[in-house]
């Protein structure tokens, strides 16, 4: 397709490439929408690291921003978008690059896994030839080169077959089989980053716990860092080291994965785990739920965003905005003046359900809130 | 797998809905049938909720469409309330409508986007002239509040102007309106967020309570159907593999794909450790071309010789336990128990095809040799995922 380009790969200091080292470093992204009724806040203010050969959870409710700040790193965004902040990626500032300059980072530095494999394939190209694509474009290869490649890299996502996929469509393929072959599109380049934006969302629970494990292996073969973007807790809880949970643009919980699950702290994080039916539950247990729904990213309220919603709410969340702070253990930070699992968040709660405020008794009791429109 | 038979049916007068020997076929091109649905029965007692578990593509949705003649089905029966609908045609027919009502997966293309929500509430109310137009109102109002929407604000209000979780919400009212015994529901939570998906999970167990109904709950998600069933029935392409109450089905599987689908859930502890791959290498066969003998045997790590021979029945291994399965893990065979002989039960296993449960009962004590080398081999000859044809294992097995 894009015949005669020089070879387009982004230079990397060799010591990226040493397991551990710091790969991205994002500080105070921001990502507003221009839309008519105003700025839609979709990424407001997330920091975060990641480190060489570490996947990172992101987890949220739909529209809280885990796929935008996903592709504001990328720099994939349209032109109603502005963002603002930091992002480094190798040493290197990818906030700074325009598109021309991000094009030697994509596919051979930062790829992406997205979440439907019907749609994010060409329908109408071979499936050899959109591996070989990016291959052409960004190294050395010849097509007989880059077409060995791509077997290779079909065999190594688990295709059988794999010769005989080469020159099938898409459509010929089940969703499973699809995936894998986004994902050895996404691998063929060897990024350093990948991004994995809901890949198994669209998938029956066998192939997806196929596809988290490929995705696992390969990971470790490469030594590549993840960005697993899951609604599904159940989804990062095995995969990740560590999780961000975001909540209307913000990351308002982020902790090694072990401790997140063990010592919650902000009650959002704990809403959702409680929200998830379980196995071990015997049938017909009621569910707690979250009553109401995120705020409106174009004016969000003035104190806690999940204030409206959330069990343990005192006169003071709806006025100022909890700063992320760190918690007793190192590397988790929570956003909330009350905390689960803290006297000050025992005793806000036990306030609560004495003033029989509807949200605290849902939390508790699993009844349905009702919901104003 | 391939689950025939009517052994788990149940013949107590209160079952509201009996299908016996569902069969659905649609046309596949050059002449070919797609299996969808293959000789499927259960029943659904009053007040009961039956979960249809399985992969996209099991036909679980399909089955319970036949059920309300959307596509009638190619053959077998549908007793709702002792009437038989496939039987009647027409207005005999659209007089049964009332009383099986369904929700769709997709709240939002499910409601018409002109129309307000009280419009579309009170649509079936008015299709079937029922009460006064005040009446019909008073009666919206009432749905309207009984799934958790302020009728005030919401009746003159259009779909757009909700979002998922309201929608599922008008939609489940939609088919409360006209007092249904009977409430399918397709996928109602899967295009759902989690904490939405509780609300209505505890809203659909609320209006059961409230109204008496008997809901057929169709779903893919395992631990969503364990919430809300009193009875969990698996498929696989097209057949019934398992059906046992929820507890029971979770705590010991009997069927090996049922034990191979609750493996495959993440468990949102970061404790515990999925042990998913290899279990069920590969993807679902084409309904085109469907196995021979049990139809889950090329995925099947416990799969013999008599799998691709001999069709597994129904049969009880356990109390309210059904499953079809020649090797089941729960039951007379102890998968443990190891003997010498494995060359003599795959012999007797084919020739005795016509033998059924007995020859199964009888050739239990050799056959547990078999199947455990059958599943170190299958799986490293066809790493994750083989499909149907031309993979290696298949040969011997397929016999």
């Amino acid at each position: 397709m894009i015949r005669g380009r020089r070879r387009r790969v982004a230079p990397v200091a060799a010591d990226y490439h040493q397991p551990g080292t710091r790969l991205l470093d994002v500080n105070d992204l921001k990502t507003y929408f221009r839309t008519p009724r105003g700025m839609v806040r979709a990424v407001d203010g997330v920091s975060l690291t990641l480190d060489r050969g570490k996947t990172l959870g992101l987890v949220g409710e739909s529209g809280c921003g885990k796929s935008v700040l996903s592709r504001s790193i990328m720099g994939l965004l349209p032109s109603t978008a502005e963002r603002t902040g930091e992002i480094i990626f190798a040493s290197e500032r990818l906030d700074t690059m325009g598109p021309e300059a991000l094009r030697d980072y994509w596919g051979t530095q930062l790829a992406m896994v997205f979440q439907d494999p019907m749609t994010s394939l060409n329908p109408v190209m071979r499936i050899g030839r959109q591996i070989t694509e990016s291959l052409e474009v960004h190294t050395d290869m010849d097509k007989n080169q880059a077409r060995d490649t791509a077997l290779a890299l079909l065999r190594s996502v688990h295709i059988p077959e794999a010769e005989r996929r080469l020159d099938q469509y898409p459509h010929e393929l089940s969703g499973g089989m699809r995936q894998r072959v986004v994902i050895a599109v996404a691998l063929a380049c060897g990024p350093q980053l990948l991004f994995a934006d809901e890949p198994t969302t669209a998938l029956d629970v066998t192939v997806q716990a196929q596809i988290l494990d490929l995705l696992s292996e390969q990971q470790r073969e490469r030594q590549m860092a993840v960005v697993l973007v899951s609604h599904d807790l159940g989804v990062v809880a095995g995969r990740t080291q560590e999780i961000a949970v975001m909540y209307a643009g913000q990351i308002v919980e982020q902790a090694p994965t072990q401790v997140l699950f063990s010592e919650v702290r902000m009650p959002y994080t704990e809403a959702l785990l409680r929200s998830v039916p379980r196995l071990e539950n015997a049938s017909h247990t009621r569910l707690a739920v979250i009553g109401g729904r995120p705020p409106d990213l174009i004016d969000p309220p003035a104190g806690c965003r999940f204030a409206a919603r959330c069990p343990y709410v005192q006169p003071r969340c709806l006025e100022e905005q909890p700063p992320l702070q760190e918690a007793d253990t190192p590397g988790h930070l929570y956003r909330c003046w009350y905390p689960v699992g803290t006297p000050a968040g025992t005793e806000a709660l036990e306030r609560n359900l004495a003033a029989q405020l509807p949200q605290a008794e849902a939390a508790v009791s699993g009844e349905l809130a009702v919901e104003a429109s | 797998m391939a689950g025939t038979g009517t052994a788990h049916l149940r013949a107590s007068d209160d079952v509201l809905l009996r299908v016996e020997h569902l069969v659905v076929n649609f046309p596949g091109g050059r002449g070919r049938t797609v299996s969808a649905v293959a000789d499927v029965s259960f029943d659904v007692a009053e007040r009961e909720t039956l979960g249809l578990v399985g992969e996209s593509g099991c036909g679980k949705s399909t089955a319970a469409r036949a059920v309300l003649q959307l596509p009638a089905p190619t053959s077998g029966t549908v007793l709702f309330s002792g009437k038989d609908l496939t039987a009647v045609r027409g207005e005999k027919l659209r007089t049964q409508r009332p009383q099986i009502q369904i929700v769709f997966q997709d709240p939002i293309s499910s409601l018409n986007p002109r129309r307000t929500v009280g419009d579309i509430v009170g649509a079936p109310l008015r299709i079937w002239k029922r009460g006064t137009p005040a009446e019909r109102k008073a009666k919206v109002d009432e749905a309207l509040d009984a799934v958790g929407l302020d009728p005030e604000i919401t009746r003159e209000k259009r779909p757009h102007e909700f979002s998922g979780g309201q929608c599922q919400r008008i939609c489940i009212a939609r088919a409360l309106v006209l007092e249904p015994k009977l409430i399918i529901c397709d996928e109602p939570v899967s295009a759902l967020d989690v904490s939405v998906q509780a609300q209505i999970l505890n809203l659909l167990e609320d209006l059961k309570a409230r109204y008496g109904l008997t809901l057929v709950f169709i779903t893919h998600d395992l631990a969503v159907v364990k919430n809300v069933s009193d009875r969990v029935a698996v498929m696989y392409l097209g057949k019934i593999c398992e059906i046992a109450g929820p507890d029971r089905l979770y705590a010991s599987p009997a069927h090996p794909y049922t034990a191979a689908l609750l493996s495959s859930i993440p468990v949102p502890d970061p404790r515990v450790t999925t042990l998913s791959s290899g279990l069920v290498p590969g993807d679902l066969p084409s309904p085109l071309d469907p196995p021979s003998g049990c139809r889950f045997r090329t995925r099947c790590p416990r799969a013999q010789e008599r799998c691709a021979v001999e069709q597994p029945q129904i049969r009880e291994v356990a109390d309210g336990q059904f499953v079809a399965c020649h090797f089941p893990l729960v039951g007379e065979v102890a998968p443990s128990a190891e003997v010498q002989s494995a060359v003599q039960p795959t012999s007797s296993g084919g020739n005795g095809a016509g033998t059924e449960v007995s020859g199964g009962d009888d050739s239990t004590p050799e056959t547990p040799s078999g199947p455990s080398d059958a599943a170190v081999d299958a799986p490293s000859d066809t790493p994750a995922g083989a499909p149907t044809d031309a993979s290696s294992g298949d040969g011997a097995r397929a016999g």
